[in-house]
């Protein structure tokens, strides 16, 4: 057996004899074994010195399940492993057996993006942020389910009454809860930085990409250049303040 | 049983939707407001009980209680499925490998034993060859 293959299904190394002993030695050991041990001619497993049978030790015992060899336990003992092949084993590819394939590419094929929101989009409010934080857990829903099994009415006019609210904004503290997240900014600078980076791995040796460059370059010093000068000029008023006061 | 689940997810979306709006109704309420918050009262109640009403047609569907600790953490539930896919891959490929290690070392191990035993293995593959023609 070769020692040195190796698997490319996890550690089976250990599954694989580094070192195996060669025939004549197994030859060995099993003669040395047979002379301690009295042979028998009933099909019953060698008995040992102490009066006990040792399945272990023979080294056909596993043919006591096979027909035409009599049994330890009688004819009607069903001894385990005797049954038939099993057609569905872990050497097929199970997925491919049970039609996943095409789940396992939408799943596994594709970024599944990590926030709730992208599961679920409508929902408004914060949805992101874990349960527990504000008790809105489903494990909590869980471990105290709420009250069920009653019928639902519509309120009637004097049972609408209660509902009657003085004109007002309400408290701070219960302004956030329909607050909506900050909506997602459209950066377009990276469609820009996308093109540009795809001249950049194209070589860019053209005279157009490299013109492209240029502009790029040039509008972007000019950008930081009317920034430093925003700046410059607050700094200015700042001092002149200081100045005056 | 997808229509189903998707008249629940509508039912259910109209429901937020309606909490939402009686949400900016209350944050700055106005007296002219009120018959319109009774509506919208009206509305929750009576989604409550559209609500209630697709619980009958739900009954089999049944959802691992692992997403739950997902969503809770503010996650992708598809994450859920796709660590399943991807831990069950690894379980096959494992349990491919253990067989096939298996497979080798018996077909090395009945050659093996064939040198020093060729009568009894003889024996040996009359009787697996017996038994199988007893279960095809």
């Amino acid at each position: 057996m070769a020692g040195d293959e190796r698997w490319n299904y996890g550690n089976m190394d250990m599954y694989l004899p580094q070192n195996p002993p060669s025939s004549g030695a197994i030859s060995q050991n099993y003669t040395q074994q047979t002379e301690s041990l009295p042979h028998r001619t009933d099909g019953e497993p060698p008995v040992t010195q102490n009066g006990q049978t040792t399945h272990e030790d023979s080294a056909f015992y596993l043919l006591k399940d096979m027909p035409g060899i009599p049994r330890p336990g009688g004819p009607h003992h069903v001894s385990p492993g005797a049954q038939g092949p099993v057609d569905i084993t872990g050497s097929v590819n199970l997925i491919q057996h049970h039609g996943l394939e095409h789940s396992f590419h939408k799943f596994c094929g594709k970024k599944v993006k990590e926030p709730l929101s992208n599961f679920l989009p409508n929902l408004p409010g914060f949805i992101d942020t874990p349960g527990l934080q504000d008790g809105s857990s489903l494990r909590s829903l869980i471990e105290k389910p709420p009250i069920v099994g009653k019928e639902l009415y519509l309120l009637s006019g004097p049972q609408l009454q209660g509902f009657r609210l003085h004109p007002g904004p309400i408290p701070e503290q219960y302004r956030l809860l329909h607050q909506q997240p900050p909506a997602k900014k459209k950066h377009k600078n990276k469609k820009h930085k996308r093109e540009h980076s795809k001249t950049s791995e194209d070589g860019g040796a053209s005279n157009a990409t490299s013109g492209e460059k240029e502009k790029k370059t040039k509008k972007q010093k000019k950008h930081e250049d009317s920034e430093k000068k925003e700046k410059k000029k607050k700094k200015d008023k700042k001092k002149k303040k200081t100045g005056s006061t | 049983m997808a229509e189903k689940l998707e008249q629940l997810e509508q039912h259910l979306e109209q429901f937020i939707e309606n909490t939402r709006q009686m949400g900016i109704i209350v944050s700055d309420f106005q007296p002219q407001g009120q018959p319109v918050l009774n509506q919208k009262i009206h509305a929750m109640i009576t989604g409550m009980q559209e609500i209630d009403r697709c619980k009958g047609q739900l009954q089999d569907v049944q959802v691992p209680l692992e997403v739950f600790e997902y969503i809770d953490q503010g996650r992708n539930p598809q994450l859920y499925t796709k660590d399943c896919m991807e831990k069950s891959l690894a379980k096959n490929e494992q349990v491919k490998g253990k067989i096939d290690a298996l497979k080798k070392f018996r077909s090395q191990l009945i050659l093996e034993l064939d040198k020093v035993f060729p009568e009894e293995i003889a024996k040996y593959k009359a009787a697996r060859e017996m038994v199988k023609e007893e279960h095809s």
